[in-house]
């Protein structure tokens, strides 16, 4: 393992030369195998924004290849101005925000498609119950799609969620709105609500706290509502975990998955200088260690599909792992996903530190 | 009254966007002056690579234990991606810029290569006052943080660590270390430092004024000259100091060759963010010719669909690209007579050339 400068743009260029590979003919991405098939417009829109912040490694990336891919993003918009999960589902505000956020990295060549996707977005956001997004709202229509005539049944994919909140503010700040906006006071508000007694932030939608704390971080930070003391606070909780995850007769890592020790090492460097560097360093060697000889980095079951009508997918304690249906943890089997967020974290701490 | 406009506003920003792009592009092509993917693409891949290396040598030792934070994905808002990916471009641009301008005014390589230095800190530091400030913030009032007299304070190294730490934003400070450490390079290449007070202070303030101007309320009879000032000024400041500093300073010299490539990235610029600028509010020329030209008419509709519909209809656009045109025609004709080498002179057309591709992008 080479912890070195080179060492890490050896592993950057990799992942990059698997992720190009993995593209399918019209320049995108799937993953995540589900009961409605693997996710097209979400998953893209999630792997330009990642690789879009590695664009100054041009020498391994063909920006053009990169504008390609976003333009067929481009044409996935749905006449309601959102993007869904793949092209067969209904279209929810987390797939909006991230190709808003694929968009908002490049070129704008189309300035409609911005100003419908934010309207769709602001849609969703819920104001009487505190500013968060909800997944999907009612015109939406998830409930026919999953064939219920109960629009209760599916309540709790209608309700606020943290990272669908995070990621739907980032993109409405990466689109031009300032940090004082309404819709991003209101969101704001929502999400330091939301976080919980140990510091960190957990979602509906993802089994662990690192993807939702790392967006939420950010988001916060980006917008000045997160100081340092709170964020002394968040990396407190971090290193505890990080702690906790080292067997304690070997000191060896029992965890976290490449997936989960991305995200920390991501919120770790949002402030590189108050960093806990050996942690960082730590989360470093262990994601150069698991890369495998293909460029990718081994998948976990990550995403979390909770029963729709569940408001509180943290009280229910049984999942299965990687079945169809709902209440399943699903493993992003093609594991271009955790490879999207792993080099989001490499390109970070190389930037910062080598 | 104003009538409902039957054409949605997103089209119409979509016309405006595909319009100026379209102008400027095909104009560019006619004339042989939009440099090639490839070609583009390798240069630029260079310039990456000089940026990365001048990140190392000239800012991390200014910016000491905030080079780190630089690189944060929790500073400068919403323009947190535009400066990460940008900052080695902003580093390179200056350095070449001032290299080659400094070649012109006969400067020799090493002191052209000190000019070089000092305009990739500079135009690093005048990027990072214009995004703090552009973010509109309350807290980031120019005179706020960074008050006319400490920009004195900076200059004069008084009591410059304990202001710097005193930041309450890490932008602010970052910002600051920067104009600090370029002041220090800027006294300690020339051992006339009275020639810099005389003919680089004023420059500056004026350049601190124009950024101060830019927003908040401004009125249509300054915006021409802020504008200008602001985007222009820079690439003056940056001629200027080619020339007080170098061993026979020649202050009267015209400063003609800075003026017209400062005027090209002005006018790109408003051209390209045309529809950023009209999202934002932010100061911009043909949004400032077209608010002007409205005024003397009575409103018909809505002013957002007014104005759009007189950037589209109206001939401020094309008479804003027929500008930008001459003006790279111009300078590529001042650089072409220079007294530079010819591979020298090629170099510096082959720059400017790529920057404006670049710009578009």
């Amino acid at each position: 393992m080479n912890c070195t400068r080179g060492g890490i743009l050896a592993s950057i260029s990799s992942g990059i030369e698997f992720l190009f590979k993995c593209r399918n003919s019209n320049g995108l991405w799937c993953d995540f195998n589900t009961l409605a098939g693997k996710s097209v417009d979400w998953v893209s829109s999630y792997v330009i924004s990642s690789l879009a912040d590695l664009a100054i490694y041009d020498e391994f990336l063909d920006r053009t290849l990169l504008y390609e891919s976003t333009k067929e993003i481009l044409y996935l918009q749905r006449p309601n101005g959102g993007w869904g999960y793949n092209g067969s589902v209904p279209t929810d505000s987390d797939s909006t925000a991230w190709a808003l956020l694929a968009l908002s990295c490049m070129p704008q060549w189309k300035p409609s498609a911005i100003e419908k996707g934010l309207s769709y977005l602001s849609r969703h956001q819920d104001i009487t119950t505190g500013g968060g997004f909800s997944t999907y709202d009612e015109y939406d229509r998830i409930d026919e799609y999953i064939n219920v005539e109960d629009k209760s049944l599916v309540k709790g994919w209608m309700s606020s969620h943290v990272s669908v909140t995070a990621l739907a503010l980032e993109a409405f700040l990466f689109c031009g709105q300032t940090n004082r906006s309404p819709i991003l006071e209101h969101g704001l508000e929502y999400l330091l609500k939301a976080q919980e007694r140990d510091f960190s932030w957990k979602c509906h939608w993802w089994s662990t706290e690192s993807y939702p704390t790392y967006q939420t971080a950010k988001i916060l930070a980006l917008c000045k509502r997160l100081d340092i003391q709170q964020y002394m606070a968040i990396q407190g909780f971090l290193l505890l975990k990080l702690k906790n995850e080292r067997a304690p007769s070997t000191n060896d890592w029992e965890g976290p998955q490449a997936f989960d020790a991305a995200n920390d090492l991501l919120t770790i460097l949002l402030f590189p200088e108050r960093s806990a560097g050996l942690q960082a360093n730590d989360l470093l060697k262990l994601l150069l260690q698991a890369q495998l000889s293909d460029g990718s980095w081994p998948a976990s079951p990550i995403l979390r599909i909770p029963p729709p009508m569940t408001e509180n997918a943290m009280n229910i304690q049984e999942w299965g792992i990687d079945l169809m249906g709902t209440q399943v943890i699903v493993t992003d089997q093609e594991r271009v996903f955790t490879t999207a967020t792993v080099l989001s974290a490499l390109s970070t701490y190389c930037d910062a530190f080598k | 009254m104003t009538h409902q406009y039957a054409w949605p506003l997103g089209l119409l920003l979509d016309e405006v966007w595909l319009k100026s792009r379209r102008n400027l592009i095909q104009s560019l092509e006619n004339e042989s002056l939009w440099i090639g993917v490839d070609e583009y693409r390798d240069f630029m891949i260079c310039q990456g690579r000089l940026g990365t290396t001048l990140r190392k040598d000239i800012l991390d030792p200014v910016l000491g234990d905030d080079s780190a934070i630089l690189h944060s994905r929790a500073i400068f808002g919403k323009y947190n991606r535009r400066f990460r990916y940008r900052l080695p471009y902003t580093l390179a641009f200056g350095h070449e810029l001032g290299y080659y301008l400094a070649s012109v005014y006969g400067l020799n390589h090493d002191e052209s290569l000190n000019i070089a230095r000092l305009s990739s800190l500079f135009n690093t530091g005048i990027s990072i006052v214009d995004l703090i400030v552009d973010c509109g913030l309350e807290q980031n009032k120019l005179s706020d943080w960074l008050p006319r007299d400490t920009m004195v304070k900076l200059a004069t190294n008084e009591c410059v660590e304990d202001y710097i730490n005193q930041a309450c934003e890490v932008e602010h400070r970052i910002a600051l270390r920067v104009v600090s450490g370029f002041f220090q390079m800027l006294f300690s290449s020339t051992e006339d430092s009275d020639r810099i007070t005389k003919y680089l202070m004023p420059a500056l303030t004026r350049l601190y004024i124009a950024e101060e101007n830019s927003v908040g309320n401004r009125t249509d009879c300054n915006g021409y000259t802020t504008s200008s000032s602001k985007s222009v000024g820079p690439f003056l400041f940056i001629e200027k100091m080619a020339l007080v500093t170098r061993s026979k300073p020649t202050h009267k010299a015209p400063l003609t060759l800075g003026h017209k490539i400062g005027k090209t990235f002005w006018l790109l610029d408003d051209t390209v963010d045309l529809i950023d600028d009209y999202r934002n509010n932010s100061l911009n020329i043909i949004l400032e010719k077209s608010k002007k030209k409205l005024e003397k008419n009575s409103f018909k509709y809505e002013i957002s669909y007014q104005l759009l519909t007189e950037i589209l209809e109206g001939k401020i656009l094309d008479r804003t690209v027929k500008e930008i045109l001459e003006t790279i025609k111009t300078c590529l004709n001042l650089i072409q007579i220079s007294a530079l080498g010819k591979d020298k002179r090629d170099d510096f057309a082959k720059f400017y050339l790529v920057y404006i591709r670049d710009w578009m992008s």
